[in-house]
């Protein structure tokens, strides 16, 4: 955004006489430099900015410097039927052709109406990656091609939100520099490489939010996430279906984490390190109560994840489908005179 | 903020940094210096001529009602509900100004609020917001519509 400065006679700054005062109203906004007004339909809907083509000749082609693209199947125009499937696709693919060779710092893609064809969508994508995208925010859930190199290597990501079924192939090394915010549901992550035999590392220096739901972590190798900024982690994680003998463990360094939330079964290893600095947490433990051949070791995770948050000031603690094991209640009530 | 009229003491200043603004309709204005480091266009000149902060420095295209709408929006650290009360004028003074300014997140702020004020809006809504007129001809605006049907197809007629 660097030429967006519209062009101003300056040469006026020096002693400006009091009735030189701005003229607010008719012509304020026609001295603007069209990348302003593209900037604005940045925010809207993209069928939205598209629209303003029909307001006056000057705004025949204002949408085509928008740097934000919204695309969004279930959206109505006023109150009118949603677009079908069809013109939707003709859409998006128009619009994309539009801004081939533009920078794209927002893509946000919500398919909840229809199934598209898979191919289709990698391509929309993988078209808007190296571009300078900051927020990314795609949400479908059907099955997809996600470009994971591409995605690794967006060191201009600040914020990246994935609801969707797919598989990233997680890289023995990623950074993110400038990734504040990361929330993925769904996604199943595994390894590139079958034959790494230590930690995969992700780095994100500058990530203050993490939020990962549902997510399957399938990876041979352990997983560190160096987050030396993140204030909030919050995971919910179930593995009790599968019967890999080896399920491997989630460590985050994040020593200025405050905020911790877990949700799931206790079957893969949540390791914090240097987790002094949690205030809050809240802890939900969902067990199958059949399984009582596990209920030993579950006694034993949870004294693990526990007691790595023993100096919290506020801890909310929930099972469900337990039978009160002894051993589990045991740790609990030591637990709970810690943090009380 | 504070309005000057005359000299300010120098121990004042020591408190907290400050640098005097100069609006359009002739004010002085002091203004934390963490404030103007968000407008890229004064911090420029600032931070290469090191000038002396109690010489005003003059913004011809800035209103003294905006800059108090600027600071306060900065101050409380880009308040929607704060911004709710604005006019569409001072909406647009704001954008203006930001741009003017090259304030980055005031603008993204400023244009993402008129943003969520133009959508689902009718073309006649937003024309008047802009204070737009329709210099189309009625067959060279069917021209536009027709070319890409499926585009406009929902979109109301004028």
């Amino acid at each position: 955004m660097n030429s967006i400065i519209a062009t101003r006679n300056n040469e006026t700054a020096k002693g400006v006489p009091a009735e030189e005062i701005v003229v607010v109203g008719e012509d304020i906004i026609s001295k603007l430099h069209e990348s302003i007004l593209g900037h604005i339909l940045s925010f809207l809907p993209s069928m939205e900015a598209v629209h303003t083509s029909v307001l006056s000749k000057r705004w025949v082609d204002v949408w085509k410097s928008i740097t934000g693209l919204q695309f969004n199947d279930s959206l109505h125009c006023f109150g009118k039927n949603k677009m079908n499937k069809q013109n939707f696709e003709r859409f998006v693919n128009w619009v994309l052709l539009h801004l081939a060779n533009s920078s794209i710092k927002i893509f946000s893609l919500c398919l909840t109406c229809y199934q598209y064809d898979s191919t289709l969508v990698s391509t929309w994508i993988s078209s808007i990656f190296e571009r300078g995208i900051k927020n990314l925010h795609i949400q479908y859930s059907d099955e997809v091609n996600f470009p994971s190199h591409s995605l690794f290597s967006c060191s201009s990501l600040v914020q990246l939100v994935l609801q969707m079924k797919c598989t990233l192939s997680v890289p023995i090394f990623a950074s993110l520099p400038n990734l504040k915010i990361l929330n993925i549901s769904g996604i199943k992550l595994v390894s590139e490489s079958s034959t790494y035999s230590e930690d995969l590392i992700l780095n994100f220096p500058n990530l203050k939010v993490l939020e990962a739901r549902g997510c399957e972590w399938l990876t041979i190798q352990n997983i560190t996430i160096q987050a030396p900024l993140l204030e909030r982690f919050s995971i919910a994680i179930w593995r009790s279906l599968s019967d890999e003998p080896y399920k491997s463990s989630i460590t985050v360094f994040a020593p200025c984490l405050t905020d911790f939330s877990y949700e799931g079964d206790l079957e893969q290893d949540i390791v914090l390190l240097n987790s002094l600095s949690i205030l809050s947490a809240s802890v939900v433990i969902v067990v199958d109560e059949d399984r009582t051949d596990r209920m030993e070791k579950l006694g034993y995770q949870a004294h693990k994840l526990l007691a790595q948050i023993c100096e919290v000031q506020q801890l909310k603690l929930l099972f469900y489908k337990v039978c009160f094991y002894f051993m589990l209640l045991c740790e609990l009530e030591i637990l709970l005179r810690y943090v009380e | 903020m504070q309005k000057t009229e005359g000299e300010e003491s120098k121990a004042e200043n020591e408190e907290v940094k400050q640098v005097t603004l100069m609006t359009s309709d002739g004010v002085k204005m002091k203004v934390e210096i963490s404030i103007v480091y968000e407008m890229e266009i004064v911090r420029s000149f600032i931070e290469v001529n090191d000038a002396d902060h109690s010489v005003p420095f003059p913004l011809p295209n800035v209103s003294s009602h905006t800059l108090d709408l600027i600071i306060e929006l900065v101050k409380n650290e880009y308040d929607d509900e704060f911004m709710k009360t604005f006019s569409h004028d001072e909406l647009k003074e704001v954008l203006v100004a930001a741009n003017y300014l090259n304030m980055k997140t005031l603008l993204d702020f400023i244009a993402t609020a008129i943003a969520n004020l133009l959508e689902k809006k009718s073309v006649e809504f937003i024309r008047n917001f802009f204070n737009i007129v329709n210099d189309f001809t009625p067959e060279e605006e069917a021209e536009i519509r027709k070319t890409n049907e499926w585009v406009f197809q929902d979109l109301d007629e004028d």
